[in-house]
């Protein structure tokens, strides 16, 4: 680990101290934080010792996110605008600040990517899984390489604006890109005059007219010959990293279109890599759902820790959010796109692991239906029509009648009793009996109204059962008796509701019940009127 | 809303139009475009016309430009609204004394639609006369 950074303005050294002693010297070094913390980008995720942990959870305030067991940690993104902060005028030679060009770690992996793709092995249809191949550890870690070599151009893109910004300070407002900056700085050089200098045409018109306009009003002036010397060698450095990074993703392009093709075609090679790297393999991640790998590579931050607001924080994105297909979605559908996205995504890595659709066309449809559908969510929803009102005839009402309405009436309607109960003899006291604490008059009812038979209550009124209750009812109280007819403890007694007591035999089935009652009715024969003894319709043989 | 709405140029036109018509109710704007009461008519018209457009069709007729039916029907007013039905004039009774036209600018969408409505209901049963939903006798609060 590095020492912790000291601020920069403390530890200012002359400008005229050599380069190697410099380098030597551990004080002047500069410590990028890295936006998930303190990982060096470490190949193997087992090498996450406890103090690194620490140390990211302390300063980093944003954390890498889930690391499923045998995933290997993805490498650490820079942030741009904590390395546009950084003040690298004071740091002489480009080889402090960026060493991964030099380091043994990057050197390998171009060693052994060229050694691959000279003699490549084959990782489609190998035999055995598919983490056990050497050259897909490769994959990974060239994946995670690359990130590494990204945060280093930003890193000596910075370091160039700043020590070319004393010749043309305007010119890092007038490129953003960091290739066109640097191709820009190499055709403008040291040269005393800016106003007649050559620009490279991959420029487009537009900046080197804005360009030409600048320099003639630049207050820059020109540089030193050792400070130009150090831009040189910045640009070089910067060439070389380009160089490594193209090599790299040309690597890791060509081995993961073999290795996971329809997942590559979703969401491109690079992505693919960081995502299998992550889960640990294709069959690893093959097994997770798809809600689980859209937060690959997502990162926990804590408010508390860091100083942006929650709001410009993209919470719950990963990976998956990152890929262009995502990305070409409008920022509100981004989210809707990434759910997408990443169920097709884990399908497409089933059929890698399945090995079917070696040429990537299953990926490659989904891809077409994810463009479709992305597509569809950044349209307006369609006009509101509005509706015509229907044409004002008065039709001919429907009367829904006959008996059952009748009925259902008579069973609702006053009954006389309830009349009775209403009416008051004058001048008399009506009986009253008493519920809890109120009580209800009789009115008229019990008292000689002058008809023979007293009122009665109306069957029509009475609350009824439904025939499939009925039969349901009849059903529970036959079941307990008809259980278990043998045992002696059963009774041919049984309570119905609509019955009361109802008496039948437990030993009689069903068929022998309709059998005795057939011998009842029917014990002289079925057709009990016509006579036995012959035919009185004329033409019949009579005996 | 004058321009979206279909404008007859001649009382050849106005005739035609209520002629041909069989089972709707035409309903006639008599007035000027740049009328200001006529614009606030129109804009009711229009915005109704969509919704009534199975029972009900409507034109405008500038009677600067068509001049026949001024004295037939009395147009003396800046705007005036008449409904017809199979070649009938339908009256309607606004409780305004008035029953020949609507001489003055609604502006409530709804209420214009139940005069259609109560319109067409009694028309397509062959009445001449239907009373409105609404009395507008005090329509002016004085």
């Amino acid at each position: 680990m590095l020492p912790p950074p000291l601020p920069l303005k403390a530890k200012r050294l002359a400008d005229d101290l050599d380069a190697s002693t410099s380098a030597s010297s551990s004080s002047k070094r500069v410590k990028f934080e890295k936006t998930n913390g303190g990982g060096d980008g470490e190949v193997d995720g087992d090498e996450d010792d406890g103090d690194d942990d620490v140390d990211m959870n302390g300063e980093g305030g944003v954390k890498m996110g889930f690391v499923p067991e045998g995933g290997v940690r993805p490498a650490d993104e820079l942030d741009e605008e904590v390395v546009n902060q950084t003040d690298l005028t004071d740091i002489e030679d480009i080889g402090e600040v960026a060493k991964l060009i030099h380091s043994k770690k990057l050197k390998e992996i171009l060693a052994d990517i060229s050694r691959y793709t000279a003699a490549p092995s084959d990782m489609s249809s190998s035999s055995g899984p598919l983490e056990e191949n050497p050259e897909y550890s490769l994959v990974v870690s060239a994946n995670n390489m690359s990130v590494e070599v990204d945060n280093e151009i930003l890193i000596v893109h910075k370091f160039i604006r700043d020590h070319y910004a004393p010749r043309f300070p305007e010119l890092e407002q007038l490129i953003a890109d960091p290739w066109t900056y640097i191709a820009a700085v190499k055709a403008i050089a040291n040269t005393e005059d800016l106003t007649r200098c050559t620009l490279p045409n991959t420029l487009p018109p537009a900046t080197i007219l804005s360009i030409n306009l600048t320099a003639t009003v630049t207050k820059g002036r020109q540089l030193t010959e050792g400070e130009w010397r150090t831009v040189e060698r910045a640009i070089e450095f910067a060439q070389n990293l380009r160089i490594a990074r193209e090599q790299i993703f040309a690597y890791v392009e060509s081995r993961m279109s073999s290795v996971a093709p329809n997942l590559s075609a979703i969401v491109g090679t690079g992505i693919a890599a960081k995502l299998l790297g992550l889960a640990g393999g294709l069959q690893a991640f093959s097994r997770q759902p798809a809600c689980n790998i859209m937060l690959f590579g997502a990162q926990k931050r804590t408010l508390a820790n860091s100083h942006l607001s929650a709001a410009s924080q993209a919470r719950h994105t990963g990976f998956i959010f990152s890929s262009p297909i995502v990305q070409s979605a409008q920022p509100e559908d981004r989210r809707r796109a990434q759910r997408a996205v990443s169920a097709k995504c884990i399908l497409a890595a089933r059929i890698d692991a399945g090995k079917s659709a070696r040429d990537g066309s299953a990926g490659r449809k989904w891809l077409g239906e994810l463009q479709k559908r992305i597509e569809k969510m950044a349209e307006p929803p369609p006009n509101k029509m509005t509706k015509a009102l229907p044409i004002p005839q008065e039709t001919i009402r429907k009367k829904r009648g006959g008996k059952r309405a009748r009925k259902q009436k008579e069973a609702y309607a006053q009954t006389e009793l309830r009349k009775l109960q209403n009416r008051m003899e004058f001048g008399k006291a009506e009986e009253e009996f008493g519920m809890d604490d109120e009580t209800v008059g009789l009115g008229m009812v019990g008292q000689g109204s002058g008809r023979v038979r007293g009122e009665q209550v109306d069957a029509r009124s009475k609350a009824k059962l439904s025939r499939a209750n009925r039969i349901r009812t009849q059903m529970l109280g036959r079941s307990l008796t008809s259980q278990d007819a043998k045992s002696g403890t059963s009774t041919s007694l049984s309570f119905t509701p609509v019955q009361g007591l109802e008496i039948v035999t437990p030993s009689l089935s069903a068929a022998a019940r309709v059998q005795q009652a057939n011998e009842r009715w029917f014990a002289s024969g079925t057709f009990t009127h016509v006579r036995k003894e012959g035919s009185s319709i004329p033409g019949q043989v009579s005996k | 809303m004058s321009y979206f709405m279909t404008h007859l140029h001649s009382g050849w036109h106005v005739d035609q139009a209520i002629l041909v018509e069989e089972d709707r109710v035409v309903c006639i704007r008599f007035g000027h475009d740049h009328d200001p009461d006529c614009m606030a008519m129109d804009e009711t018209l229009y915005s109704v016309s969509e919704k009534v457009q199975q029972f009900c069709v409507m034109y405008l007729v500038d009677i600067t430009e068509v001049p026949d039916f001024t004295k037939m029907y009395e147009i003396y007013d800046p705007c005036t609204v008449m409904f017809f039905y199979r070649n009938k004039h339908i009256m309607i009774d606004l409780g305004t004394g008035n029953n020949n036209k609507i001489n003055w600018p609604m502006t409530d969408k709804q209420e214009l639609i139940d005069i259609i409505e109560v319109v067409y209901r009694g028309a397509s049963k062959g009445r001449g006369l239907v009373v409105s939903p609404r009395d507008y006798s005090t329509r002016h609060k004085y």
